[in-house]
């Protein structure tokens, strides 16, 4: 069995404290602007949730008469909105390339844990493995879809 | 006598968001899904239902070759500089470019007016060190 894809990062792996869970961090991009930043790839998430801070940087906002929805995570439970932004996975090495996604975010002004890619609206859509062996994360788009 | 109750739109549409809202909230998300979407259908002018349906839509990915998303073929320096240092600065915002840091703060903004300063010509990465992990 052969599965094909269109791009390769590398991830980090152990750059937090010693001793702590092995965790899987993303180089991507976000917005049209295309913020840099790391995020962690969680697929037991079921959404991908944005750091505040680069919410205001995207001028992300609730609509004024939006009523927020409850989010339970591990770190507790926050109230925020959902809101669609663009995400750019970073390809490495020649020929590799980028992959763009309209993903669904959770935006809470109180989130203190780390940018998070989770399923809905972005990890269930997209082809992807881990390479443990060279701390690759491979992605493409899923079969018989081209956006 | 029955007591016939009728809702303006705005009512109804708020009535059906609350439903949205809740199997969103309950982690009926294919469920929520089904909804946005009658709802979006039968309310093809009403902004918030329009946005439900738009946040709640599974995306396409689409890979592309043309534009490099960074200049260089790999952040490999700033992965192995993050490797070695990143534990260093709990609770900062970090920004890098290569195996340079070039501004760390607790404050994002202030930590982006730090870059600004600089006149980079190629993006840097941004990355939060946390102050502690949690137990994820």
């Amino acid at each position: 069995m052969t599965l094909a894809f269109e791009g390769r990062s590398n991830y980090l792996n152990g750059i937090d404290a010693p001793g702590s869970q092995p965790l899987l961090h993303l180089l991507c991009q976000l917005g049209e602007e295309r913020i840099s930043a790391v995020a962690m790839v969680d697929t037991g998430a079921e959404w991908c949730v944005m750091r505040p801070e680069i919410a205001a940087a995207l001028q992300i906002e609730a609509a004024v008469d939006e009523l927020p929805i409850a989010l339970s995570s591990r770190l507790g439970t926050y109230y925020g909105f959902l809101h669609r932004e663009p995400l750019y996975l970073v390809g490495e090495g020649e020929g590799g390339g980028h992959l763009r996604l309209e993903a669904t975010w959770f935006v809470s002004p109180e989130w203190q844990g780390p940018l998070v890619l989770g399923w809905r609206g972005c990890l269930e859509r997209m082809r992807f493995a881990i390479d443990p062996g060279g701390e690759w994360f491979y992605f493409g788009e899923m079969e018989g879809e081209h956006g | 006598m029955a007591t016939v109750t009728v809702l303006t739109h705005e009512a109804q549409i708020e009535q059906e968001l609350t439903r949205v809202r809740e199997l969103v909230e309950s982690h009926l998300v294919d469920d929520a899904r089904a909804l946005s979407r009658e709802l979006a259908a039968q309310w093809p002018d009403s902004p918030q239902v329009q946005h439900w349906a738009r946040v709640l839509e599974p995306p396409k990915a689409c890979v592309r070759r043309d534009q490099p998303a960074i200049p260089r073929a790999t952040w490999e320096a700033e992965r192995q500089w993050l490797r070695a240092n990143a534990s260093k600065y709990p609770g900062h915002w970090l920004a890098l470019l290569g195996d340079e840091l070039i501004a760390a703060d607790p404050d994002y903004e202030k930590m982006r007016e730090q870059v600004r300063r600089r006149k980079l010509p190629e993006p840097v990465v941004h990355f939060f060190q946390p102050k502690s992990w949690p137990s994820w």
